[in-house]
């Protein structure tokens, strides 16, 4: 092996050192940068598969068209063109005006913002969004849809954020289940983001707990980062293990389907929601 | 001519690393294309293209040794920043951040093994470094696992693991002939052609 080979070695590692040994504030802003610079690519292609999506749509109607201008008559067809055009601006209008009163009706300061990137990495379960802290977002927050807990927020650039989803392992809060029995634990995601329908783990319980399946799990409100009874999911299943019992919930969101999700920026002070 | 290649192989870098921001996942390109409920299905387990890693091995065999150490230092910095998981402690969350440093120790094993075999590309010979390749990639993926989640747990392994991992490691490989070929184009242009080692005929 060469002199410059041994050095290159040396120099490599004691530099990689350096990198591991930094501050976790140091790497979020390392990551922060990264994140800004990559911003205007991630939305780029996020607009680009919109408009796939919407290509695509464009087709299959064509075929669908096509199909029944062999049965009916043209107008009719044309009739249902705009028939469904409207049926689906009433539905999208239907949709906001939900997601709007939602914002209103909260206890919190609500930012909406839309997902544009979804399973960024391999091994963790991320969604990037198109709101960073020129929004006024922070490292923390938490975030939110209509049905339940989403996750929160860990990197943040000027106009995009990335959210560790409830749905990861490494996403832990704290939770209990509604009803007389009220029972309290850690409800944390899967480990390796590699399924279909991602299942949240609330454990431990104690040995031979018995809860029925559908009973909702909500936040405890700990911490102030959520106020009490936030909705997490429902149980789904009693695992019993030889000293303690776990259960299978539900997640209350939809993450497969995740597009529009809320910021929680600060709790609202009293009246003014 | 080494120096050209050099800001060549960094502006390559910046490229793969952008578009690689820029490309969604095999299900979203799949679901927005055909429609077909993909992510229902899970059988592409979330899997994508990952560019710095479909870049780097063929890069490495392009460069010397040195340069190989330099072009890993600067995919896995550009990696970790995106890849790795790091959170602020907060007792709220009751939430573990992973470390950085994983990747550039493997990329720097990993790069170091694909430099065993640089003499067949210099040599002409593309077959054995390409396919080379793909165990890197594979080891480089499963190694990213490991590091992160051995440090926070147990050694289970979820469900899903070796089909999604699998198809990671063939999705990202499939550029590298495409980035080989590019590469050695570039060294052309550049005036660095890589000299035929004895022992091996082209």
């Amino acid at each position: 092996m060469r002199i410059t080979h041994i050095v290159s070695i040396v120099l490599f590692l004691a530099l990689a050192f350096w990198v591991a040994s930094r501050s976790p504030h140091v790497k979020l802003r390392v990551q922060s940068a990264a994140l800004a610079v990559a911003s205007p690519f991630i939305k780029s292609g996020s607009a680009m598969e919109q408009r796939a999506t919407a290509f695509r749509n464009e087709v299959r109607d064509s075929a669908e068209l096509a199909r029944e201008n062999e049965r009916l008559r043209r107008e009719l067809d044309l009739l249902r063109i705009y028939s469904r055009d409207r049926s689906e601006i009433y539905d999208e209008n239907r949709r906001l005006a939900r997601a709007l009163d939602y914002r209103e009706r909260s206890a919190f300061n609500l930012l909406p913002a839309r997902v544009i990137q979804r399973e960024r990495n391999t091994w963790w379960s991320t969604v990037t969004i198109d709101r960073g802290f020129e929004n006024g977002l922070a490292v923390g927050a938490a975030v939110i849809v209509p049905e339940g807990l989403v996750g929160r927020v860990i990197t943040v650039a000027p106009s995009t954020s990335v959210i560790l989803l409830l749905t990861d392992s490494h996403c832990k809060v704290a939770a209990r289940t509604l009803g007389s029995l009220d029972l309290r634990a850690v409800v944390t995601g899967s480990r390796g983001n590699t399924g279909a329908t991602p299942f949240l783990t609330m454990g431990p319980l104690p040995l031979d707990t018995e809860v029925e399946s559908g009973r909702q799990v909500l936040t405890t409100g700990s911490g102030l980062v959520f106020p009490p009874n936030y909705p997490v999911g429902t149980i789904e299943s009693i695992e019993q293990r030889e000293f303690y019992s776990v259960a299978q919930v539900r997640p209350a969101a939809d993450f497969k389907t995740l597009d529009q999700v809320f910021v929680v920026l600060s709790e609202k002070r009293g009246g003014e929601s | 001519m080494r120096l050209l290649y050099g800001g060549l192989l960094a502006m390559a870098l910046t490229i793969a690393f952008l578009l690689q921001e820029w490309m969604p996942a095999l299900a979203a390109w799949t679901e927005a294309l055909t429609g077909l409920p993909v992510h229902d299905a899970g059988w592409t387990r979330n899997a994508r293209i990952l560019l710095l890693a479909a870049f780097f091995f063929p890069a490495a065999l392009t460069v010397s040794y040195p340069g190989m150490l330099a072009l890993a230092f600067a995919t896995g910095l550009l990696w970790d920043a995106r890849e790795a998981l790091v959170l602020e402690d907060d007792p709220t969350w009751m939430v573990q951040g992973t470390g950085w440093g994983g990747t550039l120790l493997l990329l720097l094993l990993l790069g170091s093994l694909i430099q065993g075999v640089r003499p067949l590309y210099q040599a002409g010979h593309w077959l054995i470094p390409l396919a080379l390749c793909l165990p890197c990639i594979a080891i480089l993926v499963v190694g990213e696992f490991t590091w992160n989640h051995v440090r926070s747990g147990s050694f289970a392994l979820p469900p899903g693991f070796w089909g999604k991992a699998a198809l990671t490691t063939f999705l990202t490989w499939l550029p590298a002939p495409l980035v080989l070929f590019l590469l050695t184009r570039g060294l052309a242009a550049t005036g660095c052609e890589p000299a035929a080692t004895p022992g091996f005929s082209r």
